[in-house]
């Protein structure tokens, strides 16, 4: 399933939309531009003090919609404020390119401001804006609002509606457009080029401020590209826009609001977005590189590299810079190395992949993807250690000579998973002879992936359906009810069915049995795995703490999955859904 | 000690003075039995089913309760422990649905009740259950006030013996023998409670944060709170938000009082629950008094209703029946002069018509 995280994320967020909306409506109105509450979007404090040496007179709160909005009636638009530079970019700043000094800033606003609100009261405007002369009107205290904004992020969805967009120009002899955002630095023209196939994330250049050959800080870069175009657009009454406001791109109840229209969007188009047209590989093979080592060294462990399908994860993230995060340009391992590097923030390869609380680590975006409702009957009951299992490893640190194997050959046993890992070393201190021979080009490393890639399983695997009991009859509480009947092929079959799409669950329940575990767990794997009366037993809860009774596992087990998995029916405490009422 | 003879005491001379060497049991400073047991309860896995609510009353013989504890609608309204209930499950809405949490006596390690109480009829148990002895109160309720839990309640409605009442742990019952676990713990089906020495229940909640990231407030209430507690809560809502207070601190109720005045020793953690604020200790007794008064007299009034209402039931049902027998009596004595009427017409016409007879 594509795009389970988003729509999984989306979903959190209409979640979200929809408590707001219901338990706690004002809050819809606190961020809005209009509303009397206190958070706002589009909030700026105008602070020249910031760089006067006394303090002269409090902060103006500047509500920036507001005068949009207010402009827009008199048919201006932000150039009434923000002039643009000689590459037609709009200035992020007010009525300026540059910052001048503190008394020359001072002079800009009063100047500039009060003209404007003179003018507007010569026009007999209802509300023209305070005149000269009204100084607490501006700079007032105690302050009733705060700036409330969220990022406005580009993810993949937003980013799939510009680059297919007719309104943005292609490229000079190319299909696409994307050289009207992403630019680069040529140092020898020491001009902004387009490079196709080679385009970077704002970020990647543009920081918290700017360094040298930059100009812009990142809020300068998006704003002046994003709005320029978008004025642009406007100017040229283009049947669409794109916003001007701050509150669509920063208000948190817009962006969700936006997010849900996306969500809606994408339903449309089936639930898969096409690929970004960037050239990127279909499959990469993730191999540690090996440190230079003197000769007599120890080589230190390493595993099988990783097959990985750049493309299905491409439609599973939101945006690029989830995994990638500082540059497309560099592979994981130049910065997590081994050991860890300066670069990589000593974050070591091993950690950089399996770090189970990162966002940005396989194992951790593997763990958020099984806070989905049909994984989390299972998932959630699991305790998540520091580390994913061991048995697990061998799902991705695939053995290339498998490929010389025969299908027979290559049957894994349920219980051993090691024989998939490099073999230890010898003595554990001569360098064991290296069991594969990966590719050192890019090509031919892709072609590799691909090919161990193709040859994962496509379908879940699970026992015959006839192996697995049908009815289970649970009597311990027979004294108080007639047994309860747990109809346990149905619900096998039916977790089975939920995760009939989900190439995460086909890929890591990697046995017919690992199903299984989700509630018979701790046990060895098998088809007949112990009764749950061999660990649960009724002994006082003194003798046993922490593992529940019989009677607590089963009820446990039961309706954790239930809640899990969103099942309102059976209620927990409706006794007598499974249990029937014993007939006197 | 009588109330009567205690209050000539208190009138008398300083109620400290008079505590008799006896009763200094009672508010030495308990270092807390830490190796003993105690309960933890994980509202995590509480489904709010009230059985332990069930179990409470049948183990200690309580009053069968008004509402049923099948009946699951009590839930959406708040209660507290009463005379006759000593523990109750109420349940919090927030945003991921309902949170269910269980309240009684948490069985403080250096209970407050009992170094408020002159006559030591509370005491810390090794069992880690804080006992009360009815035989000795004097029922002056300090204990009620002094409680930052608000559990002991009192039976307002036994004029000759009226008692704290309060959940035991079942220390009575378990230390007969009678019960392996107190009946609440028991009873969970999804072993909500945990039943262990203290310091492993601890360990086992530590575990339980570890296992589960994002699961639980990181924190076990109890552990601390007023010097620790037997009892000890973890949840995955934030504490406030399931009724419990988060301003008690981390003293002991003896260790706060303690200060100055224990040079007197046998008032260590008496005279600042006198002195400290009698004003406000009283306004609050006098609060919750008339409340729980009202409740009496309620119920009282309820009662009388309800007897007056059966008396009238009867009579009026006494009165039917005895109106329905005087119908009765009228219909046969109607019945019976007809029958004796046309008795006497067929006599007479037997008389007149002796023939007709012989010839049938
Ligand atoms: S909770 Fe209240 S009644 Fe129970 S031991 Fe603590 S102070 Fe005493
Ligand atoms: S018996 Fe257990 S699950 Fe039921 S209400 Fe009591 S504590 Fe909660």
């Amino acid at each position: 399933m594509a795009y389970r995280k988003l729509v999984l994320g989306l979903s959190g967020c209409l979640f979200v939309l929809v408590c707001v909306l219901f338990l706690q409506a004002d809050v819809m109105s606190m961020i809005s531009s209009s509303g009397k509450d206190s958070g706002r979007a589009d909030l700026i404090m105008i602070q020249a003090i910031g760089k006067q040496t006394t303090k002269q007179a409090s902060a103006v709160q500047f509500f920036h919609d507001a005068h949009t909005e207010a402009l827009a009636e008199q048919g201006k638009d932000c150039a009434a404020c923000h002039i643009k530079d000689d590459r037609g970019v709009i200035s992020y700043k007010y009525m300026r390119l540059e910052d001048p000094s503190a008394s020359q800033l001072q002079d800009l606003y009063h100047d500039n401001c009060t003209a404007c609100h003179a003018e507007n009261a010569k026009a007999r405007m209802a509300n023209p804006g305070p005149q000269i002369g009204e100084c607490r009107a501006c700079h007032s205290e105690p302050r009733d609002y705060t700036q409330a904004w969220v990022s406005g992020g580009m993810d993949n969805m937003l980013h799939y509606i510009h680059w297919d967009s007719d309104l943005i120009p292609k490229d000079e002899g190319k299909e696409t457009n994307c050289g009207q955002c992403h630019h680069e630095y040529d140092e020898e023209t020491e001009e902004l080029v387009y490079v196709q196939f080679e385009e970077e994330g704002c970020r990647s250049c543009h920081g918290a401020s700017p360094k040298d050959p930059v100009k812009s800080n990142l809020a300068e870069a998006f704003h002046g590209q994003c709005v320029t175009c978008h004025l642009d657009n406007k100017e040229a009454e283009a049947e669409r826009n794109g916003p001007l406001d701050c509150a669509s791109c920063h208000g948190a109840p817009q962006r969700l609001e936006a997010q849900v229209r996306m969500a809606e969007k994408l339903e449309e188009m089936g639930g898969v977005l096409p690929r970004l047209p960037r050239n990127q590989p279909d499959a990469v093979l993730v191999a540690a590189k090996l440190p230079d080592l003197p000769e007599d060294a120890t080589r230190p462990t390493l595993m099988y590299p990783v097959p990985f399908n750049h493309e299905l994860h491409e439609h599973a993230t939101d945006t690029c810079r989830d995994c990638h995060h500082e540059t497309l340009k560099q592979s994981c391992t130049d910065c997590h190395t081994l050991k860890g590097s300066e670069q990589g923030g000593f974050i070591s390869l091993e950690r950089a992949m399996h770090a189970p609380d990162s966002k940005h680590s396989c194992v951790g975006c593997h763990n958020e993807m099984k806070q989905d409702p049909s994984c989390a009957g299972c998932h959630a009951a699991m305790p998540r250690g520091t580390e994913p299992p061991a048995s697990s490893c061998a799902v991705c640190h695939v053995n290339p000579n498998i490929l010389t194997q025969s299908p027979a050959e290559r049957q894994v046993s349920y219980t051993d998973f090691t024989e998939m890992l490099i073999p230890a070393q010898v003595d554990g201190r001569q360098p064991a002879s290296e069991p594969i021979e990966i590719p050192e080009d890019k090509e031919g490393r892709m072609a590799l992936a691909h090919e161990l890639i193709i040859n994962l399983r496509q379908e879940p695997l699970l026992i015959a359906e006839e192996d697995i009991p049908d009815i289970v009859i649970i009597d311990v509480l027979a004294n108080e009810y007639q047994p309860a009947e747990l109809p346990h092929r149905k619900i096998v079959m039916s977790m089975m069915e939920g995760m009939q799409d989900n190439s995460l669950a086909t890929a890591f329940h990697a046995t017919p049995v690992t199903m299984c575990q989700g509630c018979h767990h701790n046990s060895p794997l098998s088809k007949e795995p112990p009764s749950c009366q061999t660990c649960h037993d009724e002994r006082s809860q003194e003798g046993r703490l922490g593992r529940p009774g019989l009677l607590a596992a089963y009820h446990i087990q039961c309706m954790s999955c239930h809640a899990e998995m969103g099942l309102e029916e059976p209620a927990a405490t409706d006794c007598y859904s499974c249990h029937k009422q014993i007939e006197n | 000690m009588k109330r009567r003879s205690f209050l000539g005491l208190m009138g008398a001379a300083g109620a400290g003075l008079a505590v008799p060497a006896s009763a200094r049991a009672g508010v030495k400073d308990f270092r807390g039995f830490l190796e003993t047991p105690g309960v933890l309860f994980d509202g995590t896995r509480c489904i709010g089913c009230r059985k332990c609510e069930l179990a409470c009353n049948q183990v200690n013989n309580l009053p069968e309760p008004e509402v049923p504890f099948d009946n699951l609608e009590i839930l959406d309204s708040r209660r507290r422990t009463d005379a006759s209930t000593f523990t109750v499950v109420n349940k919090f809405e927030t945003a991921n649905g309902p949170v269910y949490r269980k309240n009684q006596c948490n069985h403080c390690l250096e209970p407050a009740c009992a170094s408020s109480c002159f006559v030591a009829a509370f005491r810390k148990n090794t069992d880690s259950a804080v006992d009360y002895d009815d035989s000795v109160c004097v029922g002056c309720r300090y204990c009620m006030i002094a409680c930052p839990f608000e559990i002991p309640t009192y039976e307002y409605h036994k004029v000759l013996t009226p008692r704290v009442m309060k959940c035991t742990l079942c220390g009575p019952q378990m230390r007969a023998g009678e019960l392996r676990l107190p009946g609440c713990v028991e009873i969970c089906p999804v072993e909500a409670m945990i039943y262990g020495p203290r310091n492993e229940l601890i360990n086992l909640a530590n575990r339980r944060f570890k296992q589960f990231p994002g699961r639980y407030v990181e924190r076990i209430y109890g552990e601390h709170e007023m010097g620790g507690t037997s009892w000890m809560y973890i949840s995955g809502t934030p504490f406030r938000q399931v009724g419990l207070r988060e301003d008690l601190g981390t003293k002991s109720a003896p260790e706060l009082t303690a200060g100055a005045l224990a040079a007197v020793p046998v008032v260590v953690a008496v005279w600042p629950v006198l002195l400290g604020g009698i004003y406000a200790i009283n306004k609050r007794k006098e609060k919750i008094a008339a409340q729980e008064q009202k409740q009496a007299v309620a119920a009282a009034v309820a009662k009388t209703k309800e007897e007056a209402e059966e008396k009238l039931a009867t009579s009026l049902s006494k009165a039917e029946e005895a109106a329905n027998r005087r119908v009765d009596n009228e219909v046969k004595k109607a019945v019976k002069e007809a029958l004796a009427k046309k008795e006497e017409e067929l006599k007479a016409a037997d008389a007149s018509k002796p023939d007709e007879e012989e010839g049938k």
